[in-house]
């Protein structure tokens, strides 16, 4: 993999790659970074369930946020911490947890920004030198680092937004290059200890299933899939406060949302309809790794067509979509046009850190300024303008997928 | 194809410039500058039928145009108007409404109204009233033990108290250059403050663009 490193070109890519990112990272906020540093500097302090330990003290903690994601990534967020807490320093706690608005004017704020960061721009490097793995050809593997590292959408999503979903989209890509060498146990292992990260990446596992190439196969990845998640997950199934602010929210239940009244109390559960239907298709395709790249990809966008979608999410599809844009050009264009409606929508909630207040670090005069649904307000009621746009985005991912998976001519 | 490829070229550039560019030409859009940070919440006033609340503040600079506030209104409970009235030597000059349909609970309102073009180096004071409210519903400004340069008292049903609201005081910028250069002297000022961080990421940054500059070839014509 380190192999195309010796390329100059490649070279020069991963500089300006590197230079763009550092000139985000210690200047974009947004407080999520800081509410699950908040809650992951507590393993620090020896507590390993974060989800009791936050439930039990809610009135007395300054941040009264649930912690959302699974285990692994408190443990992974929190080992991050102690491992740079010499260069954090002693007031980094104190930032943490300071609930006011004056987040900013703290004088290290930059640094800590820039050192949270840190391990987003490894993973993020990471990920463009193994999306060059799916290819052999050299004009393609640059083609593909040019794509993910100066696509505007991974740059706001990892440096903007400060998503932590990083960890298992990296574990979700080495998973798909674990299946193009037929390696589909080592596959199911990196899409379960994702899972272990967040819960998304279960849904591939019936497809790794059904394109495992043996029935040996077969078995070996649902018994590691449904094993690895089991085994990090089981010691907190115990706790309600796990179950109430990770299973019983987020992308679970808004997938059970949609839905057609068939009477006599049956619903029709249209997510599932769809990501059924897709799920089926894949019975009857050629198994390899290109198809399941197109059903991953397909899966996600269906996903976020039929559901009220954080764009966080958007994170999850994006190297799917760069290997589908290198592979077949004529994808390029609806997958801008689709990325864009996609990231729109979630512009318009009338939350003004997802937008202008993230430049809040830079000053906090931008909070001034009016966010776009305010400003769009003015013109049209904004839910009407989302709700526009999200049925644009499942017509024209029903399209998409439907041509991605038809036979290529 | 070659065409293709410089236009891939091009999109780092074009990101570098956009990073670069966003945050300056979002800053011209800025018309209010707050001159203090808001003290801290550390206790709440109530504001109902029975009772006022007055602030005392002093202002150095000319264009007065908004007073901000923190207002709890718990369980989004109270939709009466809340009133707020900009004294000068007890005369009501500005008047703003706000009702309480709007003021989610702790809420930072930013009561806005035209500018006091000469309002530099005068004493005001803004009265917060809603003589509808009931005490049982009553909206709550958040205030400060700590006094706060501005502060020139505060008064709840005209009597003294300790402390400051944590009100924050808003001026129109009459030039956009002004307020885009005091971000920036400011963001350069408090990223000056760790000088081992500051000179450090500089540094990288400075390496790295040196590295493209050496490498750089110009892109050939077809």
């Amino acid at each position: 993999m380190f192999q195309i490193l010796k390329d100059i070109k490649v070279k020069k890519i991963i500089v300006l790659a590197i230079l763009i990112r550092l000139l985000l990272m210690p200047f974009f906020f947004h407080p999520d970074i800081k509410t699950y540093n908040y809650q992951a500097s507590f393993l620090q302090k020896g507590v390993w369930d974060i989800y009791t330990y936050l439930s039990d003290r809610k009135a007395e903690l300054p941040l009264k946020e649930e912690f959302v994601y699974f285990p692994l990534t408190y443990y992974f967020i929190g080992g991050y911490q102690f491992v740079i807490s010499p260069l954090l320093g002693s007031g980094f706690n104190e930032w943490l947890s300071d609930s006011s608005s004056q987040y900013y004017s703290h004088p290290q704020v930059f640094k800590y920004l820039f050192l949270l960061k840190l391990p987003y721009l490894f993973l993020d490097i990471l990920i463009g030198l193994l999306l060059t793995q799916f290819f052999l050809n050299e004009q393609k593997k640059r083609e593909i680092l040019k794509i993910w590292f100066f696509n505007p959408f991974s740059l706001i999503l990892i440096y903007i937004f400060s998503n932590v979903d990083i960890m298992p989209v990296f574990l979700s890509v080495l998973s798909l290059l674990a299946v193009k060498y037929q390696r589909f146990a080592l596959s199911a292992l990196c899409l379960s200890l994702g899972a272990a990260f967040k819960a998304y990446t279960l849904l591939f596992i019936p497809l790794l299933i059904i394109f495992a190439n043996s029935i040996r196969s077969k078995l070996l990845a649902a018994g590691i899939g449904v094993g690895v998640v089991a085994g990090v997950l089981v010691p907190f199934m115990g706790s309600n406060s796990f179950k109430e602010s990770t299973l019983t929210s987020g992308l679970t239940t808004r997938l059970l949302l949609l839905n057609l009244d068939l009477g006599f109390g049956e619903v029709l559960l249209i997510g599932i309809v769809v990501i059924s239907a897709l799920v089926f298709n894949s019975l009857f395709i050629i198994k390899n790794y290109e198809k399941l790249t197109y059903l991953y990809a397909g899966l996600l966008l269906l996903l976020y067509s039929f559901i009220h979608f954080h764009i966080q999410w958007l994170l999850w599809v994006l190297p799917f979509l760069a290997i589908i844009v290198v592979t077949r050009k004529q994808f390029l264009v609806p997958t801008i046009l689709l990325l864009t409606t996609a990231f729109i929508i979630p512009i318009f909630y009338d939350d003004k850190f997802m937008s202008v207040a993230l430049l809040s670090v830079i000053s906090p005069l931008y909070t001034q300024l009016p966010s776009p649904a305010i400003f769009i307000q003015r013109f049209y009621p904004p839910s009407l303008v989302q709700s526009l746009l999200h049925s644009i985005l499942a017509g024209g991912s029903l399209i998409f997928c439907w041509r991605l998976l038809q036979n290529e001519k | 194809m070659r065409n293709r490829i410089n236009i891939f070229n091009l999109i780092p550039v074009s990101l570098i410039v956009g990073i670069l560019l966003i945050p300056v030409g979002l800053a011209f859009f800025i018309e209010k500058v707050p001159l203090n940070i808001q003290p801290g919440l550390e206790k709440t006033v109530s504001i109902n039928k029975e009772q006022t609340v007055k602030q005392s503040f002093y202002v150095d600079q000319n264009n007065l145009s908004g007073v901000g506030l923190s207002i709890k209104n718990p369980n989004l409970m109270n939709k009466k108007d809340l009133y707020l009235e900009i004294l000068e030597d007890e005369a009501v000059i500005r008047k703003v409404t706000v009702s309480g349909y709007s003021i989610g609970d702790g809420n930072f309102i930013n009561f806005e109204f035209d500018p006091i073009t000469n309002s530099a180096n005068k004493e005001y004071s803004f009265l917060l009233s809603s003589p509808q409210t009931e005490v049982s519903e009553s909206f709550s400004v958040y205030a400060s033990e700590k006094d706060e340069k501005y502060n020139r008292g505060l008064l709840v049903n005209n009597e003294v108290q300790r402390g400051t609201s944590s009100f924050v005081i808003f001026t129109k910028s009459i030039n956009p250059l002004n307020i885009v250069l005091s971000i920036y002297l400011d963001l350069v000022d408090r990223l000056f403050k760790d000088l081992v961080f500051a000179f450090f990421y500089l540094g990288v940054i400075g390496l790295l663009a040196v590295y493209l500059i050496i490498n750089f070839k110009p892109l050939r014509r077809s």
